[in-house]
């Protein structure tokens, strides 16, 4: 940068460099302050129009005495919790058997399964799509009621959320000792009573962050879930992606309000139980 | 002379790749014995170990222990206890709950296995220590994986 330093800044105070302090205000500016506006608006009085009329909380019980949106809200939070704790499970799984044994085509088998991760999203709803059908899932599913009928949205998150779990955990297994197996095994523990007494606490950090991860995503996921969606399943991105085609109605800031405080509070919790095994506490 | 309580007899560890870690090797150890195994690094000290307490299978022979084969024994079904070179205490549990860790998962009852946890961690004197997890410890006062092993 600059040859010469302002007088009264240290060589080391970056904080205090200009041209930082406007890139950081930059930003600041374009990553938050759309949210913060989102927020801002679901306690706007006027119903739409994008100008500040007067604070209400009106909005938010018109939300959710909206039948459509709160089904939408249901219907993703019942597919992003299932999707999760499907996916954790098979993404550990996964993880385990890697980070374990060695057999042919395992660095084939390991690039095949970060496919989802790399592949455009567009392509794998198509994909999907395309199995649904040429399976007759779609139609198998399709009347059977809630929560049935989100089957094949479930099948297909957890087809992309477990990649993810299984990364993170592999990571988080790279560190752990395997002599701590051997002597488990040692002191007379079964090859179970191993798994769930030593290896599983020693993955947590990772189980949890996994987890977190495939929830969000599943939680926001637009493309693969349109494409997946049986006629009657709407999930709340694809509900607000209808309602804003006919113009931002404040009761979806409400509700898109709503959903930012349920991953806040997950990822709080989330980052509780992450430290909650750490020294010193 | 009696039965020896662990006997291995004509043991070899042949690893692919051609290392052969424990070359024809028999020994007996008597009931009550202290018996002590010195060699160089590499001479398969912890490979012979390895194999008599179950996480390794020899290649060849076969070992002993109270008189039964043990080729088909897993290690958790050993009598054999080990401590480990890198200690290898569980990071996550307490002093008293890795004392007590092989206790509970071979089902002795809770009331007893904490007599024997106070009974070991008193022979070591780490008592005051027992609720401190490993990493809160120095490396001189890393003596429990001692009674942890002793059942």
């Amino acid at each position: 940068m600059a040859d010469r330093l302002r007088p009264g800044v240290g060589p080391l105070e970056f904080g205090k460099r200009r041209w930082l302090q406007s890139l950081f205000l930059a930003t600041l500016f374009v990553l938050y302050l759309p949210i913060f506006v989102l927020v801002a608006f679901s306690f706007n009085e006027q119903n739409r129009g994008g100008v500040w009329r007067g604070f209400t909380f009106e909005n938010y019980p018109k939300a959710w005495n909206n039948q459509s949106i709160f089904d939408a809200m249901v219907n993703s939070l019942s597919i992003a919790v299932i999707a999760t704790v499907v996916s954790t499970v098979i993404g550990t799984t996964v993880a385990v058997m890697l980070w374990r044994f060695r057999f042919p085509f395992k660095p084939a088998y390991e690039a095949a399964m970060g496919l989802p991760i790399v592949i455009p999203e567009i392509c794998m709803g198509v994909a999907m799509l395309m199995f649904f059908n040429a399976t007759g899932m779609t139609s198998l599913f399709t009347g059977t009621g809630w929560p049935l009928n989100l089957s094949t949205i479930i099948i297909a998150h957890i087809a992309f959320c477990f990649p993810f779990v299984a990364i993170v955990v592999r990571s988080r297994l790279v560190g752990f000792n395997k002599q701590l197996e051997e002597a488990s095994r040692d002191l007379g523990a079964s090859e179970w009573q191993t798994f769930t007494k030593v290896l599983v606490p020693f993955m947590q950090p990772g189980l949890v962050a996994g987890a977190l991860l495939a929830f969000t995503l599943s939680l926001d996921d637009f493309v693969i879930t349109f494409f997946t969606a049986g006629p009657e399943t709407v999930t709340f991105p694809v509900k607000i992606y209808s309602m804003v085609k006919t113009g931002v109605k404040y009761e979806v800031n409400a509700a898109s309000t709503v959903l930012i405080v349920i991953t806040i509070a997950a990822t709080v919790l989330a980052m509780k139980m992450q430290t909650s095994d750490k020294p010193g506490h | 002379m009696a039965e020896p309580i662990v006997s291995v007899r004509n043991v070899s560890r042949r690893y692919p790749g051609g290392v052969t870690a424990v070359d024809n090797v028999s020994v007996d150890i008597e009931q009550n014995e202290f018996f002590a195994l010195l060699g160089p690094s590499g001479c398969g000290k912890t490979t012979l170990l390895r194999m008599i307490s179950g996480l390794d299978s020899p290649t060849e022979g076969q070992i002993f222990i109270g008189g039964e084969d043990m080729a088909f024994t897993p290690p958790n079904k050993r009598p054999t206890n080990m401590v480990f070179q890198s200690y290898a205490v569980f990071p996550h549990m307490t002093v008293a709950d890795n004392v007590a860790y092989g206790l509970r998962v071979t089902g002795v009852p809770e009331a007893e296995t904490q007599a024997r946890v106070k009974e070991g961690l008193e022979m070591v004197k780490l008592t005051h220590l027992a609720d401190r997890k490993p990493d809160q410890m120095s490396g001189r006062t890393k003596r429990f994986p001692w009674p942890r092993a002793l059942r």
